[in-house]
């Protein structure tokens, strides 16, 4: 039995002599003192009777119902006080917001300096150098995201060297699948990164700030929204050019793809003059399938071409990877087609309807003899680029031939063909399309004849 | 509005029950996008559409119960002790609650017993949530139009963060919205909204429309001044943004609207400024791949996936700000990539660094929980334990050959003496509650330590 208790039991069993006196507790009369009917003739006039049983009395007195009010206040008040100290810690704490939050600030910094610190160590990053000059010049560069995806020291890395003069605009050819979408998201990745004050994936980088980054990358993801794919890319591209500035570096993957081939290899071919304007040289990486824009560089000082090698080994083509200065002889798109799983029926097929193509020379005078051309005659740039003229030199018979060849219909229908777009199935049910058109020809024809 | 009309169709508008009536009037105040907690007994109980979408929401059993003379009304409840859970469940899907209470004692009543809201709580005010988002700031945007200028003003409620910007077209608007991804936006009801319509599709944050009056920018002005207890804005530099302001003035006035008081933590608003940082459209995030994958895949790494290494939420906020903010000083990016070099270079320094990090927590959340959040001591002890990380680190930092650190050094308060009245205070495991004792330790004060042995003394006969 616990002190106070137990000593007031003590003191009252001497009192009274009573030596089996009992204090005890229930419910409801809360302490009472517990005595024998043997030992009632000892009890003192100050005990108060509250109960009477077969064997005992039970009684109180003032002291022990004062205590027990202060047992069974007790806890109330002493969640009242825990409540009131909480008050109290919280308060004082509250008087040091200002201290504590500028102590937070800094721990957050301490926090992205050493997690940068752990990052640059673990991923071999390199600290770039950082320059006032307008050239962007990185050796051994990765792409961040992509690298990590693969086994240690598997991506291939590339160099760069952009600027405003010589090296400002570079237009990137090469397959697809062959890396050119990340060869330029990475270096805008790295010159982000440098500019946040981060370490970049690379063996060297020489940054000069650019004060924006633009990019168009890829088929918008709009046209759940209604709006068409090419509407969006012309407007992302709008923008860009409007907000631009000598200082920014560009990025822009397949510019007019979303259109007829004529339609987009012409308006990237503008807008890379555009870019390329004195006065207005922004740094720019052009990735592109339109292999008439590398003949840009020769017209262009600051224009370069690149290109992304592959290698052909017997049928199959190997991607190395590697960003070197050039321009892909072709686009290997049914090489691509073939990885993809196109059926071996179309394929052959495919690369027989290119073979045939290739030969009849459609694209025999490149755009720019035939924009020298136009020029010569004092008209501007503007299109059809390929297309023989109507009414042109009618004599000419190469012109008929050619003219007769384009407005045929397959031909028309081939050139709305963007391969790089469709899917297998599409692909397959136009390949069926253009073999009923051409056997609808041929019997029409032959009707022809036999009237 | 949509209560009505379910009620009426289910015929019980005018033959409700007293209790019914009560809760018409009490829902009838709040927008649609709202849940009406309305607490009987043990639980919280939603009545009509609020159960029929909770029920949805929560996963939880919706049941009927009689609404007068006209029969059964969808209904679904949860046990007042848990409702946090639940609350930040229907906050995650983009809906607010109003928790009414009981605010008489059932016990002393004759009849109804009133009811009040006491608490709103949406997606950008709920502090108790722990979820997804610690990493990230979860703002409370304001937009407005003021002559031909776009102001922005943005808040985050537990960290205390506030910033305005302004543009002089929506399209920067939209880029910073983006970038702030706020969970709410206090909106005008007209032109705003409309010009801002693809990137609120993108972003779908609550909407809470108000008059244009309350974005009024002398008004704000007269409102920042109170709260933040100035004479004038000029020493914050963002007296002359007149269009922001009205915004910042119209997201205090939603925070009142909303019984959110007590904003202590708040900090001084500050200006996103153009020319320090790059301005990054929305494509360049995207398509880079900056924050979210573009492939819809959730998981699938990003810049930021990979450049985060930090162990602490506010690290992780600040990262994201880095990387959404580029510099174009290229003395102050070169700062920071000395300090990050001077961490490199001493690699047990940098351990050392992170060892002490690992315990500390959301510091900036903790004092704005601690300020307005649920009162709980755990939150107290949370802020001790990342004190004393402090002293720590400022002494195996300060051999670092870097300016920017340095200045991270001075700044920071080793606040000994709050992390010592906490931990002398406090239980090291407080309970959730602070009303039901076993809070404070023993030996802080003498007289608690005797209250707690009556109870404890008097105990083994009871």
């Amino acid at each position: 039995m616990p002190g106070w208790i137990a000593d007031l039991q003590k003191k009252e069993a001497e009192r009274t002599g009573i030596k089996s006196l009992k204090i005890k507790y229930n419910r409801v009369f809360g302490y009472y003192i517990d005595v024998t009917n043997s030992n009632l003739h000892l009890v003192p006039e100050d005990y108060i009777r509250k109960q009477t049983l077969v064997n005992s009395e039970r009684f109180i007195v003032p002291e022990l119902k004062s205590y027990e009010e202060k047992v069974l206040g007790a806890d109330e008040k002493a969640n009242e006080l825990e409540l009131r100290i909480y008050e109290h810690v919280r308060s004082s704490v509250l008087e040091r917001i200002a201290e504590i939050q500028q102590t937070a600030d800094a721990i957050a910094v301490m926090d992205v300096l050493s997690s940068q610190a752990v990052c640059a160590l673990a991923n071999n990053y390199c600290k770039p150098e950082i320059t006032e000059s307008s050239t962007i010049h990185i050796v051994g560069g990765r792409h961040p995201v992509v690298e990590q995806a693969l086994e240690k020291g598997a991506f291939v890395d590339n160099d760069v060297q952009l600027d405003t003069v010589n090296n400002q605009l570079l237009i990137i050819t090469g397959p697809n699948m062959a890396g050119k979408s990340t060869f330029i998201r990475q270096v805008a990745h790295l010159t982000l990164m440098a500019q946040m004050g981060c370490f970049v994936p690379a063996r060297m980088a020489r940054m000069g700030v650019v004060d924006r980054v633009f990019s168009r990358i890829g088929a918008a993801d709009n046209i759940a929204r209604g709006e068409s794919t090419f509407m969006v890319e012309m407007t992302e591209t709008a923008n860009i050019l409007h907000n631009a500035t000598s200082r920014s570096l560009l990025v822009f993957d397949e510019i007019g793809r979303g259109t007829s081939t004529f339609d987009g290899v012409s308006i990237a071919w503008s807008v890379c003059e555009y870019l390329s304007r004195q006065n207005f040289a922004p740094k720019c990486l052009f990735a592109t399938h339109y292999h008439e824009l590398t003949e840009l560089a020769d017209h262009r000082q600051g224009i370069r071409n690149y290109t992304i090698t592959v290698k052909e080994i017997e049928d199959r083509i190997l991607f190395l990877r590697k960003v070197e200065p050039g321009s892909a002889d072709r686009s290997y798109g049914i090489h691509v087609g073939k990885l993809a799983g196109l059926p071996s029926e179309i394929i052959h097929r495919a690369e027989e309807i290119l073979l045939c193509l290739e030969e009849e020379k459609i694209s025999e005078e490149s755009i720019s003899q035939i924009l020298k051309k136009k020029k010569a005659t004092g008209s501007v740039y503007d299109l059809p680029l390929f297309q023989p003229l109507k009414g042109g030199n009618g004599d000419d018979a190469d012109t008929l031939v050619r003219q007769a060849l384009a407005d045929h219909p397959v031909m028309q229908t081939l050139s709305g063909l963007d391969i790089n777009t469709l899917t297998p199935l599409e692909a397959l049910t136009a390949l069926s399309d253009l073999k009923k058109q051409l056997d609808e020809e041929d019997s029409s024809s032959v009707s022809d004849q036999s009237n | 509005m949509h209560l009505c009309e379910t009620a009426i169709a289910s015929g019980c508008v005018s033959m409700a029950t007293p209790m019914f009536k009560q809760y018409q009037s009490i829902r009838n105040t709040l927008s649609e996008d709202t849940v009406l907690f309305f607490r009987m007994g043990d639980f919280y109980e939603m009545f009509f559409e609020d159960a029929q979408r909770a029920a949805a929401i929560l996963d939880i059993t919706l049941t009927a119960r009689g609404g007068g003379d006209a029969g059964k009304v969808s209904m679904c409840g949860v046990p007042y002790h848990a409702a946090q859970g639940y609350i930040n469940r229907l906050n995650r899907a983009g809906l607010k609650v109003a928790v009414c209470e009981q605010v008489e004692d059932p016990a002393q009543t004759k009849g109804l017993v009133k009811r009040e809201v006491v608490r709103m709580v949406s997606p950008g005010t709920n502090l108790e949530d722990d979820g997804e988002g610690a990493g990230a700031y979860n703002y409370i945007a304001a937009v407005s139009k003021h002559k031909t200028c776009w102001g922005c003003a943005a808040l985050d409620l537990g960290t205390g963060n506030f910033v305005l910007c302004e543009y002089d077209s929506p399209a920067g608007i939209i880029d910073e919205l983006l970038r702030l991804r706020p969970s709410e936006l206090v909106i005008a009801d007209s032109a705003e909204q409309e010009a801002l319509a693809g990137v609120l599709r993108e972003l779908h944050p609550v909407i809470n429309e108000y008059e244009n009056w309350i974005f009024d920018p002398s008004q704000a002005g007269k409102r920042l001044c109170e709260q933040f207890n100035v004479q004038s804005l000029a020493s914050f530099g963002i007296e002359s943004m007149a269009a922001a302001l009205g915004c910042a003035g119209a997201l205090l006035y939603y925070l009142q609207d909303n019984m959110h008081t007590a904003l202590d933590h708040l900090r001084a608003p500050r200006a996103l400024q153009h020319s320090r940082f790059m301005q990054l459209d929305r494509q360049t995030i995207r398509n880079l791949e900056l924050l979210t994958p573009s492939s819809g895949e959730r998981h699938a790494p990003t810049l930021f996936s990979i450049l985060n290494h930090t162990l602490t939420p506010m690290g992780a906020r600040l990262l994201g700000n880095w990387l959404l903010r580029p510099l174009l000083d290229a003395g102050e990016i070169r700062e920071r990539l000395d300090a990050i070099e001077a961490l490199t270079c001493k690699q047990e320094t940098l351990q050392h660094v992170r060892r002490l990090l690992q315990p500390v927590k959301d510091l900036e959340r903790l004092l704005g929980r601690i300020n307005c959040g649920t009162p709980s001591a755990r939150n107290l002890v949370a802020l001790a334990i990342s004190l004393r990380s402090v002293p720590g680190l400022k002494e195996c930092a300060a051999g670092l050959d870097s300016a920017l650190i340095r200045r991270q050094l001075e700044i920071m308060h080793e606040l000994t003496d709050v992390a010592d009245l906490i931990e002398s205070a406090i239980v090291e495991q407080p309970p959730v509650g602070v009303r039901d004792g076993g809070v404070v330790r023993a030996g802080y004060s003498a007289e608690l330590d005797e209250l707690r042995g009556i109870s404890t003394n008097a105990g083994l006969d009871r």
